[in-house]
C-alpha cells in the first residue's frame, strides 16, 4: 500500500511539471503587457514613465529570462504566494478565497442531494426494471442529460422568482455576514435555486450510473447463488449487490470532488452567485491572467489528487484490487 | 514490386474494415434475400440483429425521427432562409411572435379607408367616417384608444415608433402610446399654443411628435434632447405648411414650395439639392426615410437625395427624374428604408431595401387601378378603385425578435446550423484522437501505454468547462468570426478524447488476450494488420455508441460555452449565444420567446441524439436482449 502510494506520488511529479510548464508557456504567449496596466495615470514625462515602467517590471520579475521567471513562479507557488490580481491589486489568494468557499458550499449541497436521491432511486430502478418507477426515472434522467443547465436555471427563475415571487432571482444576501441565524436564513433563500439547478443537472447522470452498476451486479452469478440459498431479497440487494455496486460509485464520488471546487460557471453566472466559476469568467474578461493561471494549476493538482484518492478508494471497497 | 507488396495489405485491411462497418448497416442484401425462411432464421449477421433491435425500440425510433426533423429544419432551412449577418432593425427589437401586422379590420375596409399610418409593429387606420382602428402587434398600450378619440370625428392621424397622434374635426389634438419622452401626450405648453393656432399638419418621428399650425409654425416635443428638434430656427417659423419625419430629423415644406431641413447635423439627408431649396423647382410634398429624402414637385416628378446604400437610390425606370420616359406621380410615401410612389397611371412603384419584401409590389397594384397608397416603417397598404386593400411588406416575425431586432426564426435555423456543426466536428476530432490513442496504448502496452495514459490523465485532470473557457479565451483572441468557430471545434475536440481513449484501450486490452489474436499472430500477420482488421472491428460498436452520446454532450457544451460568451460570439448566431442576453429577469418575464425557443431547440436535439445513442447501445449489447 505504502509502496503503491509512493510510486503514484512520484509519477505525479512529472505530470504536474508538464502541466505547469504548459500553463506558464500559454500564459507567457498571451498578448498584452501587464506592466502598462499598472502604471500610475498621472505621469508627466517619458523619463518618469520609463522609471516607473522599469520599476514595476523589476518588481514583477519580468526583466528576467522566461526560464528564470518560471522557476521564480514555481518557487512562489510552493510558498503559497500566487501573485497579484491586476484588476483590484490584491493577492490572488485573497481574490479567490471567498468565492471558492461559496462554490464549495453550493456544490457540496447539490452533490449531497444528488447522491441522497440518486442512490436509492438507482437501486430501486435496477431492482424493479421495466416497472413504471423505472421507466419514469429513465425518461427523467434522459431529459436531465439533454437539458442545458441554463434552461433549468431560467425555468426555476421564471417559476419561483418571477411568477411565485417566493425566492430571489439571484445574487447574494445584501446584509453583512455577521454569523447570526438571521443571516443564515436570508442566505439560505439565495442558495435554494442554484442548488436545485445543480442537483437536477447532476441527478440524471448519477441515477443512470447507479442503476447501470446495480443491473450489472444483479446479473452476476453470486446473486443467483444467494437467491437460490433462499436469502431475503432485501439482504441480497443491500448486502450482496449494493456493496459491489459501490465500486463504480466510488469513481463518481471522486469525480464529484473535482466538481466541488471546479465551480459551475453557468449556474453561478445565471444566479449571480459569487463563486469560483464567475471569478474565472471575470478574470478572463478582464485579462487578469494571474488569477486564471492560479486557478488552473489548482484544478490540475486537485484532480490529480482526486485520481489518487479514487485508486485508494477502489482498494478499500474492493479487496480484489491489488495496488501495484 | 516490393512497393505494391507493402501497400496491398494495408489496402486489404482497410477494405475489410470498410466491409465490417458496411455490414453493420445493411438490411437483407441480395444474397440473403434468396435464402429460405428457415435459413434466414438460423443465420443472422450481427449487423442485421443490431438494425432489427434498433428499429424495434420505439424510443430509439422517436429519437431518430426527432434528429432527422431537426437536421432537416436546420440544414434544409438554412438553404432556404437566407442569412444576413448584419440584418436587424432596432425598431423591431423584442417583438413577440406574430403574423398579423398587415391584417386590417374588416370594419375599416367596409367604412372606406381615409389614411393608414404605422408604428414599428402596428398600424392605425382612419376610416371615412372619422373612426380610428388599430391592428398589428401591440406595444406601449397603443391599442388603448382614448375614449374621447372614439367619440369624436378624427380628420388626421400620425404615428411614431410606439405612439399615435390624432386630430379631431374640432381641432383638438390627442396622443397615446409610449410616453417616456412625453411624445405620447399633448404637453401643457403645446396645448396652450393650440388654443390660439389651428393645426394643419401632425406627425410622429421615432420618439418625437410635431404639429404645424396655420400660422406656419412648427412645434416639436418628445425625445428631442439628442437632435434639438424642439428648437426651431426663426428663419423657418411662420413659413411652414407640412413636414416629413425621419428618425432624428425632419424635412419641411414651406409656403413658397421649397424644402427645408431641420434636425440633427451631419446626416446625408440634410444635403437637399439647391434647386429644391431656392424655388427653381416647386415642391408639393416631401417625405423622409432614415437617411434619404424624396420630394414630389408640382409637375408630379420625383426628386431624391441622401444616403445611397441598400438600394435606396436605385430608382426604377419611369420614376427617376433623369429618365426621358418619366411619368408624373400622384403621391409618394416613405417607409423606414424604402420609398413607394403612386404614378398618375394608377400603378405603384417601390424601391429601396428589400429585407422584408417591402418593395415587392403585388401585381394587383400594377393594373392601373390603385387610388391610394399608405406606407410606413415596413408595412404597405394599397387601396384599389373597388375599395379593396392589397398589402405587402412585413407581416410579422413568426417567432419574434431579439433585442437587436433580429428575427428569432432565422437565427434559430442558422444558429442551429452552427451549433450542430460545431458539435459534430468536435466529436469527430475527439473520436479520431480517442480511437487512435486508445488503440496504440492498448495494443503496444508497456511504456507507450504508460506515456499515453499519463497524457490522457493530464488532459482530463482539468475540470471540463473551466478548461474550455480558458482555452477559448486564450486561443481565440485575434481570430475572425469563422476562424473562431473552427477553433472552438478544435478546442472541444482536443479536450474531450481521454474518456473514449480509456474505453478503447480497456476494450483492446481485453481483446488482445483472446485466442483469435494469438492465432493471427501465430500465423505471422503484422501487428498493424492485426489491429486494423482483427481488433478494431470488435471495438467499433463501442465507438459508435460513444460518438452518438458524446455528440449530445458536445451540443450542450457548445451551447453552454456560447451562453457564457466564450464560444460562438454575435453577430454569428448559435443556440447558446441566443440566450446570452436572456439572463435578466425582465427578459425572462416579458420576452419568453427569446429564451424558451433556443433552449428548447438544444433540449430537443440533445434528447433525440441521446435516445438514438441509448437505442444503439441497447441494440448492440447482447446482454440487453436477455431479459
Amino acid at each position: 500500500m505504502l509502496k503503491f502510494l509512493l510510486k503514484r506520488i512520484i509519477l505525479l511529479i512529472p505530470v504536474i511539471f508538464i502541466i505547469s510548464v504548459m500553463l506558464f508557456g500559454m500564459f507567457k504567449l498571451m498578448p498584452g503587457d501587464p506592466v502598462i496596466l499598472m502604471l500610475p495615470p498621472d505621469l508627466r514625462s517619458q523619463a518618469e514613465r520609463d522609471f516607473y515602467y522599469n520599476a514595476y517590471r523589476e518588481k514583477l520579475g519580468l526583466d528576467k529570462s522566461i526560464p528564470e521567471q518560471y522557476v521564480a513562479w514555481v518557487g512562489n507557488i510552493a510558498r503559497l504566494d500566487f501573485g497579484t490580481s491586476i484588476t483590484n491589486n490584491r493577492p490572488v489568494r485573497e481574490v479567490i478565497a471567498r468565492p471558492l468557499r461559496n462554490s464549495i458550499v453550493l456544490n457540496s449541497f447539490s452533490i449531497v442531494f444528488a447522491f441522497i436521491i440518486s442512490i436509492p432511486v438507482g437501486i430501486k430502478s435496477a431492482v424493479k426494471r421495466h416497472s413504471f418507477f423505472d421507466s419514469f426515472w429513465q425518461v427523467f434522467s434522459l431529459v436531465g442529460l439533454s437539458i442545458p443547465v441554463f434552461f433549468i436555471g431560467l425555468i426555476l427563475i421564471y417559476a419561483f422568482a418571477i411568477q411565485l415571487r417566493i425566492l430571489p432571482a439571484g445574487g447574494m444576501p445584501r446584509m453583512t455576514d455577521d454569523g447570526s441565524f438571521r443571516y443564515f436564513l436570508e442566505w439560505s433563500r439565495y442558495i435554494v435555486l442554484p442548488v436545485t439547478t445543480l442537483t437536477i443537472g447532476s441527478l440524471a447522470g448519477t441515477t443512470r450510473y447507479v442503476r447501470n452498476a446495480m443491473i450489472e451486479i444483479i446479473g452476476k452469478d453470486f446473486i443467483r447463488t444467494a437467491r437460490s440459498k433462499g436469502l431475503n431479497e432485501k439482504v441480497i440487494i443491500y448486502t450482496h449487490a449494493f456493496r459491489n455496486a459501490l465500486i463504480p460509485v466510488v469513481t463518481l464520488v471522486a469525480g464529484s470532488l473535482v466538481a466541488l471546487f471546479g465551480g459551475s460557471a453557468i449556474t453561478e453566472s445565471i444566479f449571480a452567485w459569487n463563486g469560483i466559476g464567475r471569478v474565472l469568467i471575470d478574470s478572463l474578461n478582464n485579462r487578469d491572467y494571474m488569477v486564471v493561471l492560479t486557478m488552473n494549476i489548482f484544478y490540475a493538482v486537485l484532480s490529480l489528487t482526486a485520481n489518487l484518492i479514487m485508486d485508494i478508494g477502489y482498494a478499500l471497497v474492493d479487496p480484489r484490487v491489488k495496488l501495484n | 514490386m516490393s512497393n505494391s507488396n507493402k501497400t496491398n495489405p494495408y489496402l486489404k485491411s482497410l477494405k475489410s474494415f470498410g466491409r465490417t462497418i458496411g455490414s453493420l448497416f445493411t438490411f437483407g442484401s441480395a444474397k440473403t434475400s434468396k435464402r429460405s425462411v428457415l435459413e434466414e432464421e438460423a443465420i443472422t449477421s450481427p449487423g442485421k440483429t443490431i438494425v432489427k433491435n434498433f428499429f424495434r425500440n420505439k424510443l430509439a425510433i422517436t429519437g431518430l425521427t426527432g434528429l432527422i426533423l431537426m437536421t432537416v429544419f436546420v440544414f434544409g432551412g438554412s438553404q432556404v432562409v437566407p442569412f444576413n449577418l448584419l440584418a436587424g432593425e432596432w425598431a423591431h427589437k423584442n417583438l413577440p411572435p406574430s403574423n398579423n401586422m398587415l391584417k386590417l379590420p374588416n370594419a375599416l375596409i367596409t367604412a372606406g379607408i381615409d389614411d393608414i399610418v404605422s408604428g414599428r409593429s402596428f398600424s392605425v387606420g382612419l376610416d371615412k367616417s372619422g373612426k380610428v382602428h388599430v391592428w398589428g402587434v401591440e406595444v406601449s398600450d397603443v391599442f388603448s384608444i382614448p375614449q374621447e378619440v372614439q367619440s369624436s370625428t378624427i380628420v388626421k392621424i400620425a404615428a411614431g415608433d410606439e405612439h399615435v397622434l390624432a386630430l379631431s374635426s374640432t381641432g383638438k389634438l390627442y396622443a397615446w402610446g409610449n410616453n417616456s419622452f412625453e411624445q405620447g401626450s399633448v404637453p401643457m405648453s403645446i396645448g396652450n399654443i393650440l388654443m390660439l393656432e389651428n393645426v394643419v399638419d401632425i406627425g410622429g418621428g421615432d420618439i418625437y411628435s410635431y404639429v404645424i399650425t396655420d400660422k406656419g409654425r412648427l412645434y416639436v416635443w418628445g425625445g428631442t434632447l439628442s437632435n434639438g428638434l424642439d428648437i426651431v430656427p426663426t428663419r423657418l417659423q411662420g413659413r411652414l405648411v407640412s413636414g416629413g419625419a425621419s428618425t432624428v430629423s425632419m424635412l419641411l415644406l414651406t409656403n413658397d414650395q421649397t424644402v427645408e431641413y431641420h434636425g440633427a447635423r451631419g446626416t446625408q439627408i440634410a444635403d437637399i439639392p439647391a434647386y429644391l431649396m431656392n424655388g427653381n423647382v416647386k415642391v408639393q410634398k416631401v417625405v423622409a426615410s432614415i437617411y434619404t429624402g424624396l420630394a414630389l414637385d408640382t409637375n408630379g416628378f420625383i426628386h431624391q437625395w441622401g444616403f445611397a446604400g441598400n438600394g435606396m437610390r436605385d430608382v426604377p425606370e419611369k420614376v427617376s427624374f433623369n429618365d426621358p420616359n418619366r411619368i408624373a406621380f400622384q403621391d409618394i410615401r416613405a417607409g423606414r428604408r424604402h420609398f413607394v410612389a403612386l404614378g398618375s397611371d394608377g400603378n405603384v412603384y417601390a424601391w429601396g431595401d428589400n429585407e422584408f419584401g417591402q418593395i415587392e409590389v403585388p401585381a394587383a397594384l400594377k393594373q392601373g387601378k390603385t387610388v391610394s397608397i399608405h406606407t410606413d416603417f415596413y408595412q404597405n397598404y394599397g387601396v384599389l378603385e373597388d375599395g379593396s386593400v392589397v398589402t405587402w411588406g412585413l407581416n410579422g416575425f413568426i417567432l419574434g425578435t431579439d433585442d437587436n431586432g433580429k428575427d428569432i426564426f432565422t437565427r434559430l435555423i442558422h444558429g442551429g446550423r452552427i451549433t450542430m456543426t460545431v458539435g459534430a466536428v468536435a466529436v469527430l476530432i475527439s473520436t479520431f484522437l480517442g480511437v487512435l490513442i486508445g488503440l496504440i496504448a492498448g495494443f503496444y502496452g508497456k511504456w507507450v501505454d504508460n506515456l499515453l495514459m499519463r497524457f490522457a490523465e493530464i488532459v482530463s485532470s482539468f475540470p471540463f468547462l473551466p478548461l474550455a473557457i480558458t482555452l477559448s479565451a486564450f486561443l481565440t483572441g485575434q481570430l475572425d468570426q469563422n476562424q473562431r468557430i473552427l477553433m472552438i471545434m478544435v478546442i472541444l475536440g482536443i479536450i474531450s478524447w481521454p474518456g473514449l481513449a480509456r474505453l478503447v484501450r480497456g476494450q483492446i486490452l481485453a481483446e488482445r488476450e483472446k485466442e483469435f489474436v494469438l492465432a493471427a499472430r501465430a500465423l505471422g500477420i503484422k501487428s498493424n494488420k492485426v489491429i486494423l482488421r482483427h481488433i478494431l472491428p470488435n471495438v467499433i460498436n463501442l465507438v459508435i455508441v460513444s460518438m452518438t452520446l458524446s455528440y449530445a454532450g458536445s451540443l450542450l457544451t457548445e451551447a453552454g460555452l456560447s451562453f457564457l460568451g466564450f464560444g460562438v460570439v454575435p453577430p454569428n448566431p448559435s443556440w447558446g449565444n441566443m440566450l446570452t442576453g436572456a439572463q435578466r429577469p425582465e427578459v425572462i418575464q416579458f420576452y419568453w420567446w427569446r429564451w424558451i425557443l433556443p433552449a428548447l431547440a438544444v433540449l430537443f436535439t440533445a434528447l433525440s441524439v441521446n435516445l438514438v445513442g441509448d437505442g444503439l447501445r441497447e441494440a448492440m449489447d447482447p446482454r440487453a436482449n436477455e431479459k
